[in-house]
């Protein structure tokens, strides 16, 4: 059980971080800025510490059920922000970006936390590939739709010529653009692995690589959506506020896929997260 | 020993008062010799004394020997200095001791006497002043630990709170929102639209911030040359005003025309030529060179004269509001500073030495008798006496000094040095003089 207790003190950690860059924002008290970080950086060192020590004990990733999905997705969201934080003073990012975790970890901290031995069909070297890869797609494309997010609250900003006020908070317009870009970008080529590596997976599992389960029509028209923006953003030079929304929509189809087809639709091929 | 404060500031004097003031630097230098040693009867000298003086202000930090401080005469010795009649400086003097003295200095410091609320110079300007003093050899223990305070205080002022935060002038509105959309300004290309003063001070900002490639279009072709000659940008005529737009990030508009010179049509292929990249238009002539909805358009931001004005009383309202988290951190470092002061009284100074002595004193006794095994009452007693007298001798000659110098009136110069070789608590010498 020390992965739950791991995965309580980090949660309360994420609490912390998420109001001190919310403090260090809104409220304009920048010397919370640097605690946010600390704070965001103790949660994910205790919190990867209890996800290291579940793959350890169960002997298999921990990416099996609801819990392990939701708390492994809310982790790997906060160090990719880090990485990110790494290139901005800006708290603005932070204060966007926490809550969502938050979110993520509040929703694993009432799922079960147990660890069950795995169905037979998930026994495979596959499951850390595929299940990982898309994890990582997901993540990129939220730190995308987060970028998004901040670049509309800026655009609005100056559009009503308004005093800055938080949005020196934030990143600069073509900073933010060019972010969301290369961040969708990177998703697009994880969420295309995922798909060749679920594939794979398939064709040894079952004999057939494709089979038009809900999901994976989900995470296909994902894909479609963020090709869309690749393809506008070259061919018809869509910049602003209409490639940002494409960012927003992309992220749209990133929940449904993760979440909403497996609750919505449980039975699937891929409904064995919640079981 | 008592800190005294004689000035006068924006809020208290009219210009024509302050610039009366307006000393050069061996003028103070000057002045600093004569508050500290004054040739006249009747004026106390100043122990310590130094002066910040900026065009806003003109004002006397000083330390006086007896607690009741000499301000009369100070104001008089200023009027003297300056051959003026006292009545023409006095009335618009202001007057301060003590705890107010502290306050005084670190409020100015942080930005919060300032005519523009937070603006940063004025922290330098008390760095000059102090630097002044010192090089003057007017800046003792006091005033030293004193402004060295202050420049702290205003430096944590605006690294914790917003309030030399935003841009509170039109142009630096301008860099601040061209920072805010295409982050820095390199390689940025600056289009000046017009050639008069407004379009050069504006390009003159922009490039010192670090903008790339200036270009100036205007009716007179060698007007605009002129001015593109001073920034190595390029000119070009009136008529080649579409492709320039093209080529443009950053729009500054200031011709005089009595009708709007750019169109929506002439943005609208101005953006697809630059591949929807942000246009960012300020317009400050009156009446507008841009139209209106040319603001309503993708990725383009229009700012005109109105709109500048709008986002600086924003930001002077939030500074406003950013004061009371100001005025916390002043209070904080007075009491600190009044702790320190208040530590350098010799009565104190010596029960704090006294107890350190004593307290080691006691510790040694205890191990020697230890270490000695049994002894009779009167050899223990000889070894407690020795111990007691030796540190009791040692401690008297300092003592009665200390005493003596208190009466004169230095003893917390004394004090202070005390303080730092026993490693009494309180020594300001020992941080690091923030």
């Amino acid at each position: 059980m020390a992965d739950v207790a791991a995965f309580s003190v980090a949660g309360a950690l994420y609490l912390g971080a998420t109001f001190s860059y919310h403090i260090a924002w809104i409220g304009r008290a920048r010397r919370f800025r640097p605690l946010a970080t600390r704070l965001l950086v103790a949660a994910v060192l205790v919190h990867g510490l209890g996800v290291g020590v579940r793959w350890f004990e169960s002997g298999y990733p921990p990416l099996s059920n609801a819990f392990e999905s939701f708390s492994f997705y809310g982790w790997a969201l906060m160090v990719g922000y880090l990485l990110l934080e790494r290139q901005t003073r800006h708290p603005g990012l932070g204060a966007l970006v926490t809550p969502i975790a938050l979110i993520a970890i509040a929703v694993a901290s009432v799922l079960p936390k147990g660890i069950q031995p795995l169905v037979p069909v998930l026994r495979s070297h596959w499951l850390g590939i595929h299940v990982g890869i898309s994890f990582l797609a997901y993540v990129t494309f939220t730190l995308a739709f987060v970028s998004a997010v901040a670049f509309l609250r800026q655009d609005a900003t100056l559009k009503r010529h308004r005093s800055l006020g938080w949005g020196s908070g934030l990143p600069s317009l073509v900073a933010l653009e060019t972010q969301g870009f290369r961040l969708a970008m990177a998703g697009l080529f994880l969420l295309t692995g995922s798909l060749i590596s679920g594939s794979i997976w398939a064709q040894h599992a079952w004999g057939v690589p494709w089979v038009w389960q809900p999901q994976q029509i989900a995470a296909l028209a994902t894909w479609g959506v963020y090709a869309l923006y690749f393809a506008t953003w070259h061919g018809l030079g869509w910049r602003g506020r209409r490639a940002a929304w494409l960012l927003v929509a992309g992220f749209v189809a990133v929940l449904i896929t993760f979440v909403g087809v497996d609750l919505v639709l449980p039975g699937g091929l891929h409904a064995f997260i919640f079981r | 020993m008592q800190l005294v404060f004689v000035g006068l500031t924006h809020h208290t004097a009219p210009v024509a008062v302050r610039e009366r003031l307006a000393l050069t630097p061996s003028e103070l230098v000057d002045l600093l010799g004569m508050l500290t040693h004054p040739c006249e009867q009747g004026v106390a000298p100043l122990m310590e004394a130094a002066i910040v003086s900026t065009c806003n202000r003109f004002e006397v930090y000083g330390v006086a020997r007896e607690e009741k401080a000499a301000g009369d005469g100070l104001g008089q010795l200023l009027a003297r200095f300056r051959a003026a009649a006292p009545q023409e400086l006095t009335p618009y003097l202001q007057y301060l001791e003590g705890e107010a003295v502290v306050r005084h200095l670190f409020q100015v410091a942080a930005g919060l006497d300032s005519m523009i609320l937070g603006e940063p110079q004025v922290l330098g300007q008390v760095g000059q002043a102090f630097q002044l003093a010192q090089s003057s050899g007017t800046a003792g223990v006091v005033l030293s630990a004193l402004f060295r305070r202050a420049v702290h205080c205003g430096k944590r002022a605006r690294t914790e709170t917003a309030i030399s935060e935003h841009a509170v002038s039109i142009s630096h509105v301008a860099v601040e929102l061209t920072r805010q959309i295409f982050g820095s300004l390199g390689e940025r290309c600056v289009l000046l639209i017009g050639a008069g003063e407004m379009a050069e001070l504006a390009a003159r900002n922009l490039s010192d911030n670090g903008a790339g490639r200036i270009l100036v279009v205007n009716r007179s072709l060698e007007r605009a040359q002129a001015l593109a000659a001073q920034f190595k940008g390029l000119a070009y005529g009136w008529e080649s005003l579409p492709q320039a737009l093209g080529k443009a990030d950053i729009v500054i508009c200031s011709a005089g025309a009595p009708h709007a010179v750019i169109h929506p049509d002439a943005v609208r292929a101005a953006m697809a030529r630059r591949r929807e990249q942000p246009l960012f238009l300020i317009d400050i002539a009156v009446p507008r060179n841009v139209e209106p909805a040319v603001g309503q358009m993708a990725n383009v931001y229009l700012y005109d004269i109105d709109d500048l004005q709008n986002v600086v009383q924003e930001n002077l309202a939030q500074r406003q509001r950013e004061v009371p988290k100001v005025e916390a951190i002043v209070e904080e470092c007075r009491a600190e500073f009044t702790a320190w002061l208040s530590s350098l009284d010799v009565a104190s100074t010596i029960r704090d030495l006294r107890t350190v002595a004593e307290q080691l004193r006691d510790d040694e006794v205890e191990r020697a008798l230890r270490r000695l095994g049994p002894l009779n009452a009167h050899q223990e007693r000889v070894v407690r006496m020795l111990a007691h007298n030796i540190v009791s001798k040692l401690l008297h000659s300092p003592t009665v000094r200390l005493k003596q110098l208190a009466e004169e009136g230095n003893g917390y110069e004394s004090a202070d040095v005390l303080r730092d070789l026993f490693g009494l608590s309180g020594s300001l010498r020992r941080e690091g003089h923030g």
